[in-house]
């Protein structure tokens, strides 16, 4: 194992020391909760939804690195690749709510489920009202028949963009909630791992591929997905991918998308793109248009080596939402 | 469940399931994402230092809730939330009634398993914990006291756990594994096979998984 870290057990309150002190300025965590933490507002906003998002460390700039300007709130943070608690969640929530509600806006992972539905039961007792939608854009994790229990991922940041906008905009809960549903009815990924990812605190690889082996439909925790094949080249990795998710989206020649090409944490940039050229390519010979694209590291798995490809059809509410100005120190051009 | 001192019988469990983390990994890593062994060694750390040193034992109904709490903050994970949640009913359906050893152990594992059953969504013949609980439960409901239902409660874990091995899982990350998951035993049952092999007593001898394959 070759990570740079101290004591692994710490690896998560480890990382998030360094985040608050490298952006003081963003972030901050809730008093008495490490594992909570908020943006800091500018002084005079005016009372909005407040998006409260979280999952397991290991992904970033997921979940943390979409609290900010015109996206979410609050987050809180798990181990790594697991659920953070409903305390912490709750302590988020309290720390971020303005008195128009809390979306709860996450991946569909069992348990993350529990413990975001017992911290909306804990907020409904204080009085905050709360929505939840999850999002479960990762088609090779089940069957269209089976589409609610399949595992949220990539597409998600596009789903925080959106509602982000839409809380920004002053939708009321109901209706941000709504936006983020549909945006996330709109998305589909799917992605391929190259190479196998390490939780600090267990120091081994979490699967094992064979040289020249890839392993197609694969999850950021690395859960296998449908199957194994020979490496192919990347426009064989483009093809397969936006062929896994084009079809549900019924996309056409009147379609307008959004993509977001994802490396998984070890892939550079370059291989994105080169990726993204046969992706363009593709959409553009089926007529779609491609009015934005996202490239680079957006939803990660340590140092897994591989990519996903996330295609959001989009309506026009969906299309101004999406180009709101957002910000977060963590990402760029988003 | 031990009479005499129900800390020790405990600290027995919880340290044997520390000692089995890599197991527990390894078994998760070959279906879901391999936290397991983690999630389950940080909660057991994390109860054993809760529990008090200074030889005073706390009634069952607290001991539970205070072991849910501590699951519920360390190791919030889909096992450690759904034990949390289990033990926690559990505790509150033992209330402050008095009930004999036996009576208090199925009430508790009759309401840990509902809720359970509840929060996570699941039944039995689904690949998960319940397998090993729901058998050992039945098994228990069948004894006349606790130390006659321990080995029947471990006997029934492994058989119900054995049985589902070849099955494709349905819930948590192992589900999307799907077929690859077949042969391999469910690592939440195993952490309850371990757990009741620990409760009986270290003359007990270890089930062996005999995963049939490993990835």
């Amino acid at each position: 194992m070759r990570k740079i870290m101290n004591n692994p057990k710490n690896f998560v309150d480890d990382f998030l020391d360094g985040l608050l002190k490298a952006y003081p300025k963003d972030f901050r965590a809730v008093p008495g909760f490490p594992r909570a933490l908020t943006r800091v507002e500018p002084s005079g906003a005016g009372p909005k939804v407040a998006i409260v998002t979280g999952g397991g460390s290991g992904h970033l700039p997921l979940f943390l690195g979409y609290v900010g300007q015109g996206l979410c709130s609050g987050v809180a943070v798990g181990n790594t690749f697991s659920s953070p608690s409903a305390e912490a969640i709750l302590a988020a929530t309290k720390a971020s709510e303005s008195g128009r509600g809390v979306l709860f806006l996450y991946g569909n992972y069992s348990g993350d489920g529990i413990n975001f539905d017992d911290a909306a039961d804990m907020a409904s007792d204080s009085g905050i009202e709360t929505e939840t939608v999850r999002a479960a854009d990762d088609v090779a994790s089940a069957p269209p028949s089976a589409s609610g229990s399949r595992r949220g991922v990539a597409g998600l940041t596009l789903a925080y963009k959106c509602a982000g906008a839409a809380a920004e905009a002053s939708y009321t809960l109901s209706d941000t909630a709504k936006v983020a549903a549909r945006s996330l009815a709109n998305t589909r990924t799917m992605g391929v791992g190259l190479s196998p990812t390490i939780i600090p605190e267990a120091g081994h690889p979490t699967f094992q591929l064979l040289e020249g082996e890839m392993e197609l439909g694969i999850g950021i925790h690395g859960e296998p997905g449908i199957r194994r094949e020979e490496m192919g080249d990347a426009n064989h990795i483009a093809d397969l991918l936006l062929d896994g998710i084009r079809v549900e989206l019924g996309l056409s020649a009147s379609s307008r998308v959004a993509v977001l090409l994802n490396s998984l944490g070890a892939t550079p940039e370059e291989e994105l793109y080169i990726v993204y050229g046969r992706v363009a390519d593709r959409l553009a010979a089926m007529g779609v248009t491609v009015y934005r694209t996202f490239v680079g590291r957006y939803a990660t798995s340590l140092e897994m080596a591989g990519c996903s490809i996330s295609v959001m059809t989009l309506d026009d509410e969906l299309t101004s939402l999406l180009d709101a100005h957002s910000y977060s120190p963590l990402l760029r051009l988003f | 469940m031990d009479q005499s001192s129900p800390n020790s019988s405990l600290e027995r469990l919880l340290k044997s399931l520390i000692d089995h983390e890599e197991e527990f990994r390894e078994l998760d890593a070959a279906a879901g994402d391999g936290d397991l062994g983690i999630t389950v060694r940080a909660a057991a750390a994390a109860v054993l230092e809760w529990l008090p040193q200074d030889g005073t034992v706390a009634s069952t109904k607290d001991l539970l809730a205070g072991m849910a709490q501590v699951c519920a903050s360390t190791s919030p994970s889909t096992f450690g939330s759904l034990v949390s949640r289990g033990l926690a009913a559990a505790a509150q359906a033992l209330g402050d009634e008095p009930r004999d050893d036996l009576s208090s152990l199925v009430v508790a594992l009759e309401a840990g398993i509902a809720m359970v059953q509840r929060r996570g969504r699941a039944e039995s013949g689904e690949k998960t914990f319940l397998d090993a609980l729901i058998p050992a439960l039945h098994a228990a409901r069948s004894a006349t006291s606790v130390p006659e239902a321990l080995p029947l409660m471990r006997v029934a874990a492994v058989a119900g756990t054995e049985q589902m091995a070849s099955a494709v899982p349905k819930h948590g990350r192992a589900a999307w594994v799907g077929e690859r998951a077949s042969g391999i035993p469910d690592a939440g049952s195993v952490v309850v096979i371990r757990a009741l092999e620990a409760l009986e007593g270290p003359t007990t001898q270890p089930w062996d998984v005999g995963m049939a394959s490993k990835r």
